[in-house]
């Protein structure tokens, strides 16, 4: 027969023991995301040049050491935003062969994705605004809420063979990417 | 005393719970192999799951795709499957040559590409090809298609190549972007392309 005072050291512990144990792997699980993008977030961010600049990846096929399971028949675009001082837009033309823009909030959740035949045209101009803040959006333009500050855009054209290369470098260098600036009628 | 013994338990005990916690949520996460704990397995050993990207996904999948395929699209625009296996349920690797063969996919495009089943990242040759993708890829008359998975180029047809080094784990991704609806209202019940193990 176990003393008491024994049996209170044990009854505290296990739940002392439980609790730790719960609340530890709930961390683990909840943040890894979140640090894993931040880790890709800070790298895209270092290659374009800072946060809310785009990256453009000017090579066909694959490219090692990018993310786990990357795609090689894509050409991306990249962009780390942080709306946390304001909005952020991307504008350009899509790619005829398949072009998508998607974007992720921090916790890498898939929030928006469009692609070039959702689009009345060839052209397109997206903001990210935080969640809930009120914006004059330009006409035709498609308005994209974050509830995360910082997140990742990324811009995927199916680029069939090489010989495609060139065309898909134009339609890179014709992107824009940044703070978003109200035209003067609309501010 | 008492309180002293309780005290010291009670840290002893809350230190070990956040040690197991975090071994045992570190251990969920990086079983990246199934990527998702609703990664169903199909006949023919594909894995597929519609919570890639989803806003739906459990905070434990979240975590396991975060690790293993980050940045994925949603379901409403591209499906996953995966495969770790061939048809007979061995494990792929690189001491092995492989048929892939299949019909076409209901999609507006669709790929295959062939990972490093330990990296995860594609494999280095001399090729520079990780995929075949449903354009490139060339059709039987009958308007099938095949690959060979290899660590060296076959002496016909269309090639992926493997890990020259013998015994590296193989995976495979099979992607379709925008597949129809009939596709998105039947997967993952879709007809799959085949792995057939053609010698060892």
């Amino acid at each position: 027969m176990l003393k008491k005072p024994l049996m209170i050291v044990l009854g505290c512990s296990v739940i002392v023991v439980a609790i730790a144990y719960f609340a530890s792997y709930a961390y683990v699980v909840d943040k890894t995301p979140k640090t894993v993008m931040a880790q890709i977030e800070g790298r895209i961010a270092k290659v374009a040049g800072g946060f809310n600049a785009c990256r453009h990846n000017r090579n066909y096929g694959p490219r090692f050491g990018t993310v786990a399971r990357a795609n090689p028949d894509s050409i991306v675009t990249s962009m780390s935003y942080d709306v946390s001082t304001g909005p952020v837009e991307l504008s350009g033309f899509t790619w005829p062969d398949y072009w998508s823009l998607s974007v992720y909030q921090h916790n890498t959740d898939n929030i928006f994705v469009v692609n070039d035949r959702q689009l009345p045209s060839d052209t397109f101009h997206v903001i990210i605004t935080p969640t809930g803040r009120k914006l004059n959006a330009p006409e035709g333009a498609i308005i994209v809420e974050s509830p995360t500050a910082t997140g990742i855009v990324l811009v995927r054209r199916f680029v069939v063979r090489q010989e495609d290369m060139p065309d898909a470098l134009l339609n890179q260098d014709a992107m824009t990417c940044g703070m978003f600036t109200p035209s003067p009628d609309k501010a | 005393m008492l309180k002293i013994i309780i005290a010291t338990s009670v840290l002893v005990a809350g230190v070990a719970g956040v040690w197991l916690g975090s071994q045992q949520a570190t251990t969920a996460v990086m079983n990246v192999i199934d990527v998702s704990e609703k990664f169903e397995t199909l006949p023919g050993q594909w894995g597929y799951s519609d919570t890639i990207g989803s806003t739906e996904a459990t905070a434990l999948e979240r975590a396991r795709i975060a690790i293993g395929g980050p940045l994925g699209l949603a379901a409403s625009e591209t499906i996953y499957f995966l495969k770790n296996d061939d048809n007979e349920g061995a494990a792929l690797n690189s001491s092995c040559s492989y048929e892939v063969s299949g019909t076409d996919l209901d999609a507006r495009w669709w790929s295959v590409t062939v990972y490093d089943g330990e990296t995860l990242d594609y494999i280095k040759n001399e090729d520079n090809r990780s995929s075949w993708n449903s354009v490139a890829l060339g059709r039987e008359e009958d308007g099938t298609w095949r690959f060979t998975i290899a660590p060296s180029r076959p002496a016909t047809g269309q090639w992926l190549p493997s890990q020259a080094e013998p015994n590296q784990p193989i995976e495979l991704l099979l992607r379709l972007y925008n597949p129809s609806e009939e596709t998105r209202a039947k997967a993952p019940n879709i007809a799959l392309p085949r792995v057939e193990n053609t010698s060892c």
